[in-house]
């Protein structure tokens, strides 16, 4: 996710909602303004993080959910009685209570697309390309940071997720 | 009879059998004289008792039988070649008759070698063979000669003959150790031969003596070396060759010199030997790698639910000897501090060797997988009454091989997290998912030994999961007024506190851990009642400033 490029357009949130036919204001994007004393200085976009240890699938007493060898989170509602635990569980908010089926859905970073070389669908509809898939096993540039200020703790969970900080405004009119 | 031409050099009984049509022979008995000096060759002409009593045998000769021309008896004949002093009995036929055992015990007394060799030849011109010997070792050629006859012949042996005949034709015991230091497995027969506590004792000695002597040394840059260790005040000469194909080591094979000493021969003998045990090594490493890559995937699968069911789980894990069905658990290790002086990938297999011995001493067969950067440990367990027996059972065996582990490799320590347990093999990826949890939690909890357990964590599981800003201003608003009183007045009150929630509100344990009399412990904490505004006799109060402390730790490391 990088924080200097994101306009917070809502394409990707619209994107993942039109492709999985999602209902009403049910969403597994949402796009998050950051904010500073009532001042917005830019935008989030978070789904699913498909943590290295995912809270929901410990807790979750039906074993609905697994992680792919490539890392994806998978959920898988057959067995879902929407118990709500994975939902409490979660410090991302992601999974969430579908209100049609009545069955927890999360995001699951369009797996039929990958396995066919395609990006997610929130991925190809950015269009300031500020959400990117990148490899976590290889070694990572220092521009990429785990954590953002306020953002939940990531220590235990691990979320596959990396940030790149929002560059620094410039002020032409004053000297540094 | 044949003489070899006046040389500078005599060669001996193992010499004559380094370079073809020889090299092949395979020697019954008396293998301890093979430094026997060869004078001559004789052929007998006939073939009775009567006349190889009389006739003159000439001393320090090699008897070769052409076993065409011998007749059925030769049992009886034997006996009486064995009385002359000769270097050795060579015979040559297409078909060898066993030979009886006290023939055998006789020979083997004498230090007189009867070697066979199974060829249709009917005659060779043995002065030229032993002529051109002498020539090679008069050029100092002949070692390089030996060198290519002996590699082609260990080639053509299974892993097991190839040991029993270096054995043999080194007269020595010889074991194989893979790069752990464990015999490997078709070498067992031969660890068996060490079972004895002498023997025991020797080789652990040589082990221990080999590694402090490498640890300093770059793999590439290990060689062979004679060398000897004192146990029991008695002295054990051996011989060692390290096994390395491209820079990488694979094991090592160890000869002590106990029957016979290591000629130049038995010592090329040994590294050519040694290069097809190599390769021998190599091969079943990349099985091993292979199968690894399976079986980890089938564990990657079961510790993260992708499986349909527990029959299919159960069914695949029949495929690698594992049956799901007996209750199992789980422990999961990760590399702490480590000593520059070791490799990682070193440390990685000497902690799988420590983990499989020590859990196969229990009566289980584990399965070890390296997932990301940890080691999970996936065992059978007898189900015993009560989940506690359980974790101590756990604990203990968690504590086992933490020690063996520092033991073995000082200055290096490892981490153990162990999860719940679960009966049904289905749960098994939560008790991995707790351990890891546990794993990456134990640096909050003020304990030495590294190893946690899930139920152990406490309210250090539900503050993890809490945002850092929102812990932040949960401790700023308890501690503050302390730390800021501390920076002033240059005390210590913070740590006063910490200490006395560290040890239960003990007065005089914590007075010990901060050498202070107890009275003077009474005022500082009446001094930090006044500062924090709290009253330490109150529970709530206790609550609220025990998870302040909690939160400040954990703030104070990465």
């Amino acid at each position: 996710m990088d924080l200097s490029k994101c306009i917070g357009c809502h394409g990707c949130e619209f994107a993942c909602k039109n492709e999985n036919q999602l209902p009403g204001d049910f969403r597994h994007r949402r796009v998050l303004s950051l904010k500073k004393n009532e001042n917005v200085f830019g935008f989030l976009s978070l789904a699913c993080n498909h943590c290295a240890n995912p809270e929901c699938m410990r807790v979750c007493p039906k074993r609905c959910f697994s992680k792919r060898k490539d890392g994806i989170v998978v959920h898988n509602p057959a067995n879902c009685n929407n118990c709500q635990t994975c939902v409490s569980a979660c410090p991302f908010n992601a999974p969430q209570t579908n209100p049609y089926t009545k069955k927890v859905s999360k995001c699951n970073l369009c797996t039929d697309r990958i396995q066919k070389g395609l990006e997610p669908f929130c991925v190809s509809a950015c269009i300031s390309k500020a959400l990117k898939v990148i490899n976590l096993s290889g070694p990572l540039s220092s521009k990429y940071h785990e954590t953002i200020p306020d953002f939940p703790s990531v220590k235990l969970t691990k979320p596959s997720l990396r940030f790149v900080l929002p560059k620094k405004p410039r002020c032409s009119w004053r000297q540094t | 009879m044949n003489t070899p031409t006046h040389h500078s050099v005599t060669p001996n009984v193992q010499d004559f059998l380094a370079l073809e049509p020889f090299v092949k022979a395979k020697i019954i008995c008396g293998w301890s004289g093979k430094h026997n000096l060869i004078k001559a060759i004789f052929k007998p002409e006939a073939f009775n008792n009567d006349h190889l009593n009389k006739e003159l045998i000439p001393k320090d000769s090699l008897v070769t039988l052409f076993l065409q021309d011998v007749p059925s008896n030769l049992d009886e004949l034997l006996p009486t070649l064995l009385e002359h002093s000769l270097a050795g009995v060579f015979l040559i036929g297409n078909y060898i008759p066993a030979l009886p055992s006290t023939l055998i015990n006789s020979a083997n007394e004498k230090k007189l070698p009867i070697i066979s060799l199974d060829s249709d030849l009917v005659s060779v011109d043995f002065s030229r063979y032993l002529d051109l010997i002498c020539k090679l070792k008069e050029n100092d050629t002949f070692i390089d000669i030996v060198k290519n006859s002996y590699y082609e012949l260990f080639l053509q042996k299974s892993k097991t003959e190839l040991l029993d005949h270096l054995e043999k034709l080194v007269n020595n015991p010889i074991l194989v150790f893979n790069k752990a230091w464990q015999p490997v497995n078709w070498n067992l027969e031969h660890a068996e031969i060490f079972a004895g506590q002498d023997q025991k004792k020797i080789v652990g000695q040589i082990i221990r003596k080999t590694k402090a002597t490498r640890i300093n040394l770059k793999q590439d840059k290990l060689t062979s070396f004679h060398n000897s260790v004192t146990v029991n005040k008695e002295n054990y000469d051996y011989m060692i060759v390290p096994l390395i194909f491209k820079t990488q080591l694979f094991g090592h094979l160890i000869a002590l010199e106990t029957k016979t000493e290591f000629s130049d021969l038995d010592i090329v003998l040994l590294k050519q030997g040694a290069l097809v045990i190599l390769q021998e090594l190599i091969s079943a490493k990349k099985i091993e790698d292979v199968e690894k890559k399976y079986q980890g995937e089938f564990i990657y699968d079961l510790l993260h639910f992708n499986f349909e069911s527990e029959a299919e789980l159960r069914s695949r894990g029949k495929l690698w000897g594992l049956d799901l069905s007996l209750p199992h658990h789980l422990l999961v290790l990760k590399l702490m501090s480590t000593d520059s002086k070791y490799h990682n990938s070193d440390l990685v297999d000497g902690l799988k060797a420590i983990v499989n011995e020590t859990i196969s001493s229990k009566g289980s067969k584990p399965v070890v997988a390296e997932i990301h950067d940890t080691l999970a440990i996936i065992f059978p367990v007898e189900e015993l009454e009560g989940n506690h027996k359980i974790k101590k059972n756990i604990s203990d065996l968690a504590k086992l091989i933490q020690g063996k582990f520092q033991k073995e490799f000082a200055k290096t320590s490892v981490a153990i997290g162990i999860g719940k347990y679960y009966k049904s093999i289905t749960d098994l990826g939560k008790s991995f998912q707790e351990a890891k949890t546990a794993l990456e939690l134990s640096r909050f909890l003020e304990r030495d030994q590294h190893i946690t357990c899930f139920e152990d964590l406490g309210i250090i599981r539900l503050l993890a999961n809490i945002s850092y800003q929102q812990l932040e201003d949960y401790y700023k608003e308890y501690l503050t007024a302390l730390i800021d009183y501390d920076l002033k007045n240059k005390t210590n009150f913070e740590e006063t506190l910490q200490i006395y929630f560290q040890k239960n509100g003990d007065i005089n344990d914590t007075a010990e851990k901060l050498f202070l009399h107890p009275n003077t412990l009474r005022y500082r904490l009446k001094k930090i009642e006044e500062i924090t505004n709290s009253d330490l006799q109150k529970l709530e109060d206790q609550i609220n400033l025990s998870i302040a402390c909690k939160i400040a730790k954990m703030s104070s490391q990465p």
